[in-house]
């Protein structure tokens, strides 16, 4: 009897008031979920072997003392990364790149330019910029702090005119980091770029039916 | 043994199990005077002849009843009625032989929530309800079917498993049942008037197409005579409340707006079908600042 357990998506909790959407959202995909605390222990992150890891969001600035950051197991693991909001911060943080605080914070609606060639914005647009060619998507925003540079080995993925650096990729290693939240309704074309990290990125097939899940719980019980 | 209450998620594991081990599952339905109009009987009806479960009816209702006779005070109501349902519980699984597993219907956000408030994470805590905890003496392992799943997927399994859609997406109904619909002390009479105006509103919610349109409705007994005059004669009898809202996130809810047609239906047919109302009255508070319940 096929595992429906065996891919599963692990999503670190970093405070957000999303993260549960964001494990509903792949389990609606057909994928196994789970949220743990951003704290999980390496060990545990290395046993429990995601198909891909997501970091939700969350409350905190990189700069405050204490903040939270990432087990560094979940960028060695060679699996997909995906993080929002906070989650891009702290991944930027943690891999060489720069965070800001701001005095403008960007709340609710924002139109971001897609950038490059990424395989989790592929053929994802909402409008088309007329002057520019480029694609557009329409977002939904909830920041202060900004990513300002990069990583090494990472490039741009998408921009907004007071968020230059919006969305970013590492096309080798699959880590992905965006700084608005796909998981929300306003964000119209969200569940598309999870599918895209859930199905092709992660390469995870869509097992989590009810059918499966009523069969798989009578043999467990 | 799983308690079986009648809600979604005590139902889809009944459901469930029956299916992994048939007549191995043994269901203890508390019938506490508190339920709604055949509500006892719906359920029996429901898992007892209809899917051919196992249900161990207890017919509690002079128990409970008893226990809460002179008491007002709500969270005085509450605790009375969590606690005697644990000893008819207690009593009932003391009665089974060869019971080694207990079955709960604790679903993922539970987990989540009591997870968070052991790491502190959380900033409100919610804390799970199961029954208002297990007597420590209950050796029996824990099966929690459920655990990994949110609410909206414990429905989709419901009715994969062939629960009826009506069933499945059922308004919640408070632990305490009737107990806290009826404001003050609680007394047979005021039940069995309560139990026709709750079936009056709802029979009508569903006629106009309106009961799934709201999150939760339901009639409140508040124990007030009014008068009223029925074929010239005066009368003097007690009124009801009808209250229904609409969540618009999970922390506040509208009250809502039913259509007039609705409300002077509902209102018309309580007050003449019912013969100790006198009068039918609508909650147009919102929470905050109320509260979806009276008490």
């Amino acid at each position: 009897m096929t595992d429906i357990h065996a891919q599963r998506i692990l999503i670190l909790d970093f405070g957000s008031q999303y993260t549960q959407l964001i494990a509903r959202r792949v389990r609606e995909i057909g994928v196994f979920s789970e949220i743990r605390a951003w704290d999980m222990d390496e060990a545990e992150i290395r046993e429990y072997n995601p198909s891909g890891i997501i970091l939700a969001g969350g409350p905190e600035s990189v700069h405050e003392a204490n903040s939270p950051r990432a087990p560094q197991a979940v960028f060695e693991l060679g699996v997909p990364v995906l993080g929002i909001c906070y989650g891009m911060q702290t991944m930027s943080e943690q891999l060489g790149g720069k965070v800001e605080g701001s005095d403008v914070r960007e709340f609710g609606y924002a139109q971001i330019a897609v950038e490059g060639s990424s395989a989790l914005l592929k053929d994802i647009k909402d409008h088309v910029d007329a002057e520019t060619g480029k694609s557009l998507l329409d977002v939904w925003m909830s920041h202060g702090d900004k990513v300002t540079a990069m990583p090494e080995g990472f490039e741009l993925m998408a921009s907004t005119p007071s968020c230059p650096i919006a969305g970013m990729y590492h096309a080798e290693k699959n880590f992905f980091g965006v700084q608005f939240h796909p998981e929300v309704t306003h964000t119209l074309q969200g569940k598309r770029l999870l599918d895209h990290f859930v199905l092709d990125i992660c390469g995870c097939e869509a097992l989590w039916t009810p059918a499966k899940i009523i069969e798989d719980q009578i043999e467990k019980v | 043994m799983l308690g079986l209450s009648g809600g979604v998620d005590s139902s889809v594991v009944a459901a469930l199990l029956h299916k992994a081990i048939g007549d191995q599952l043994t269901c203890v339905f508390v019938d506490n005077g508190l339920l709604r109009k055949n509500e006892g009987d719906m359920v029996m009806d429901m898992f007892a002849k209809n899917m051919g479960v196992k249900v161990i009816r207890s017919d509690s209702e002079e128990l409970f009843l008893g226990k809460l006779k002179g008491v007002s005070d709500p969270e005085a109501k509450r605790k009375i009625i969590g606690n005697t349902f644990i000893d008819v519980f207690d009593e009932e699984s003391n009665k089974l032989q060869g019971v080694n597993f207990l079955a709960q219907g604790t679903i993922y956000p539970d987990v989540i929530e009591s997870a968070a408030a052991k790491t502190g994470k959380a900033h409100v805590i919610k804390s799970h309800h199961n029954v208002g905890g297990l007597p420590e003496d209950m050796k029996m392992e824990l099966v929690e079917p459920l655990r990994e799943l949110f609410k909206d997927e414990v429905r989709k399994i419901g009715l994969e498993l062939g629960l009826p859609y009506d069933m499945v997406y059922r308004h919640p109904f408070p632990g305490p049942g009737l107990g806290v619909r009826i404001l003050g002390e609680v007394k047979k009479e005021y039940a069995d008037v309560l139990r026709e105006a709750d079936a009056i509103f709802i029979e009508e919610l569903h006629n106009a197409d309106w009961y799934h349109k709201t999150s939760q409705a339901f009639a409140v007994f508040i124990p007030q005579k009014s008068v009223g005059v029925v074929g010239d004669a005066r009368r003097y009898e007690w009124v009801i409340a009808i209250r229904a809202v609409e969540t618009v996130d999970f922390m506040t809810a509208r009250w809502a707006h039913l259509p007039y047609e609705l409300l002077e239906k509902v209102s018309n047919r309580i007050i003449n079908e019912i013969e100790h109302v006198s009068r039918v009255t609508y909650d147009i508070s919102s929470k905050p600042p109320a509260t979806i319940e009276w008490e």
